[in-house]
């Protein structure tokens, strides 16, 4: 019988080389964050006369912009970032806005205006307009991105801006601090879960694992930021749960089954339960990883490139999960277990 | 042993209200049903990203000393509604959420808009109308006077609260001169006529949120019947604006101010490509797990690529029915689903196996399979449930989708891997080809 646990150095020695690199991307400030966290205006592009990113963004800077952001994507497709522009400000509202919201009933109930009104409405009541042709009587949006796609086209040649969005930095800064609420309570509830389930060792082994998974991503995410500017989006957050999630999926199952064997096989040592249960879930793990990997690569391939950042970081959290529940998981317990073992020899 | 005896026709029964669900009417034949049975009620929604149009987040700013009430946002989340669904919008979607730091928002999404400015300017404007008298000050369009109004130099006589709902309407006027026109409640009437029969001859000026919108030299004294605010010649842009100008009065100003934070719009063509790429990338996702189920488990694969087709047919059913908004995360999702429905039929197969290994008998290792499986596919599916719950709770609107979708998928995955392939491996096991140990692919 094959000797997984036996060779737990080698494995957490593994997912240390997978997840070092990334780390250490991660603290040279490789990860990009896009508008969703940033604030700011983006739009693709592709101009008649396809400029180089250098071209539109040195445009851009005369400008007056402040660090606007372009890159080449495929097929002569520019994406363009710069800071908001035309966000709507707060209308300051005259003082009396919150006195009376107009859906209030009692100005309906008043007869006495228009009947007498009627017979000649239109023509007596007229306060006249002196009729001007003008401004409109909202003011306008959307005036200077309009001029802004006017001059760039001016420069560059036609081409329609599509997926715009501006994004504002109240926003931005909200999303931050929402996206790391929700990946640590997440990870509270699978542990608190995983406590009441298998008990205090097997829950933090869990954790640690997932733990693992998430760096990983993260870290690969640096990486690609650092030579390849590649951005996480608000849905990275999305995916880095669905990970978490998916990932605990397979350590259950694994641990479950060291469970199951611990009570069949009493006296059996630790280790060789847990190899035992290892090896008896392995086909499910990979078949199991194998059946959501390949629709994710073919969405990754297929889909649409605006997910395309959410599908990878899935693939990568779903691959890393599959070998953490099986490599680290269940490993982390074995260890744990011997060194209890001698501290209580001792 | 009844669920036993009944659950073959439970399954066939839900399958087949999924089909009809999922199946539009005149596919199917069925236009002389009335609408209310399997009519519009059953619909895709689709999200901006697969449809193409314009997100609007709107943050809600208090004014000094405004305590923001729910009423005050919902009625603010419903007269947003109203207004963008008056300028002829179909299925606006307009949401009130709290941010994570506690302030309140509003999001207005609408599906395949053409012209944004106009959404923009309707959703995000407050519609505070408001009659001044300018008291000498010459005001010239487009002037801010919120300056002049706290100082005093230039007073309210009244304000957009006195229209009388259901007087507004759009007018035309002489010289083809498009407005909008509107009775007074009799107290601002009384004003307005005291106002205007001192004034003749002089400017009446009209403010919309804080800006003068028209300042009408008052040419005699209006005393009752319609007022008009004139827009100008009728021509494409000023059509915009009457109509925006219509549609705010009609509904009344909000209650509150609101600060434009985010916008986002997808062209509608891209919204379209995006989602041929996405059910094409599905589908051949679906097509190569089952050719695999059915490649590696043989007999039981084929049972268990059957009920998946079951389970994605029950969850777009469930989609249609319950109008969850498709997004391309949520198809993510329910790929994502997928798999996992998968996982418990992998699950039980596996068992199956390796009881069949230790010795058992066909019968006795397909139950055993599936009781012993049971709890792991419990402890994970709750696992992910508890994910997605949280992602659903805390969520902005696209995440919930993509959590609607994933709890949805789990749910009806245990259901659907579990049972109808038990019922079906059952039924099969009962034949006696159905029990050549070659079709479950077991090595001894």
């Amino acid at each position: 019988m094959y000797d997984i646990v036996g060779k737990r150095k080698l494995w957490f020695a593994i997912s240390a080389f997978l997840t070092l690199p990334g780390l250490l991307f991660i603290f040279l400030g490789g990860l990009r964050p896009s508008i969703d966290f940033t604030g700011g205006t983006e739009w693709e592009v592709r101009y008649a006369e396809e400029p180089t990113a250098g071209e539109v963004e040195a445009y851009l800077v005369d400008a007056g912009y402040d660090d606007p952001q372009v890159t080449a994507l495929d097929d002569g497709y520019l994406r363009i970032r710069t800071e908001p522009i035309d966000l709507i400000p707060p209308e300051t509202a005259a003082p009396s806005v919150a006195q009376s919201p107009s859906a209030d009933p009692d100005a309906s109930v008043e007869p006495s205006a228009s009947p007498d009104a009627s017979a000649a409405p239109s023509a007596s009541a007229e306060p006249s307009p002196t009729p001007e042709p003008t401004e409109a009587p909202v003011v306008a949006t959307g005036t200077e991105f309009a001029e802004l796609q006017d001059d760039l086209q001016a420069e560059f040649g036609a081409g329609e801006p599509q997926l715009v969005r501006t994004i504002g930095p109240i926003i931005g800064a909200d999303l931050i601090r929402s996206s790391i609420i929700l990946i640590v309570v997440g990870e509270l509830f699978i542990l608190a879960y995983l406590w009441m389930r298998f008990g205090f060792r097997f829950g933090t082994a869990a954790i640690a694992a997932l733990l693992h998974d998430v760096i990983l991503v993260v870290g690969v995410f640096a990486m690609l930021g650092y030579f390849f500017n590649f951005e996480f989006d608000a849905l990275f957050v999305t995916a880095l749960l669905t990970v978490i999630g998916f990932s605990v999926h397979d350590t259950i199952v694994v641990f479950d089954r060291i469970r199951e064997n611990r009570v069949r096989h009493t006296g059996e040592p630790f280790g060789a339960i847990v190899n035992h249960s290892i090896l008896q879930t392995l086909g499910r793990s990979i078949i199991t990883s194998l059946t959501v990997v390949v629709p994710l690569a073919a969405l990754l391939l297929l889909g649409p490139p605006t997910i395309t950042t959410f599908t990878l970081a899935l693939l990568i959290g779903i691959l890393a999960g599959t070998y953490s529940s099986i490599f680290n998981a269940s490993q982390i317990l074995v260890e744990w277990d011997a060194r209890s073992a001698a501290g209580r020899a001792r | 042993m009844t669920w036993r005896r009944i659950a073959p026709w439970v399954i066939g029964v839900i399958a087949l209200v999924a089909i009809f669900i999922n199946l539009p009417r005149t596919t199917l034949g069925l236009d002389w049903l009335p609408k209310e049975i399997l009519g519009a009620q059953f619909r895709t929604v689709l999200g901006l990203d697969l449809q193409g149009g314009l997100r609007v987040t709107l943050e809600v700013v208090p004014q000094e000393g405004q305590e923001v009430s729910e009423e005050d946002l919902e009625l603010t989340r419903d007269i947003i509604e109203r207004r963008v669904a008056g300028i002829g919008v179909t299925e606006p979607q307009v949401r009130s959420e709290i941010a994570g730091d506690g302030s309140r928002r509003i999001t207005v999404e609408v599906p395949g808009v053409s012209d944004q400015d106009q959404v923009r300017d309707l959703v995000g404007s407050t519609g505070q109308l408001q009659f001044i008298d300018p008291q000498g000050q010459s005001l010239t369009e487009n002037q801010d006077i919120g300056t002049l109004l706290e100082a005093g130099a230039v007073r309210e006589l009244f304000n957009g609260g006195e229209i009388q709902p259901g007087s507004v309407a759009p007018d035309v006027g002489s010289g083809n001169q498009i407005g909008v026109s509107f009775a007074l409640s009799s107290e601002a009437s009384d004003t307005w006529c005291q106002f205007t029969t001192a004034n003749q001859g002089r400017p009446g000026p009209i403010s919309l949120d804080g800006r003068v919108i028209t300042t009408p030299t008052i040419q005699s004294p209006i005393c009752g019947g319609t007022t008009i605010i004139t827009v100008g010649p009728a021509n494409a842009v000023n059509e915009v604006e009457r109509t925006n100008l219509y549609n705010t009065l009609r509904f009344g100003a909000l209650p509150l101010s609101l600060e434009e934070q985010g916008v986002e719009s997808v062209d509608p063509t891209l919204g379209a490509d995006f989602l041929v790429q996405a059910l094409v990338a599905g589908g051949v996702g679906l097509l190569l797990v089952l050719v695999f189920m059915v490649a590696h488990y043989r007999l039981p694969g084929l049972l268990a690529a059957i009920a998946l087709i079951f389970y994605t047919l029950v969850v777009y059913a469930l989609f249609r029915t319950i109008h969850v908004t498709l997004t391309l995360a949520g198809v993510a999702a329910f790929i994502l689903s997928i798999g996992m429905a998968v996982d418990a039929n992998v699950l039980i197969f596996e068992r199956m196996k390796e009881e069949i290994r230790a010795g058992k008998s066909l019968g006795p290792a397909i139950e055993a399979g599936f009781n012993r499986a049971w709890s792991s596919i419990v402890d994970s599916n709750v696992a992910s449930i508890l994910v997605a719950g949280w992602l659903y709770w805390q969520g902005t609107t696209v995440v919930r989708g993509f959590a609607l979708v994933l709890i949805i998928g789990v749910l009806v995955s245990m259901f659907s891997a579990i049972s109808v392939t038990r019922v079906m491996l059952r039924y099969v096991t009962r034949t006696s080809w159905g029990r050549r140990l070659e079709l479950y692919h077991v090595e001894r």
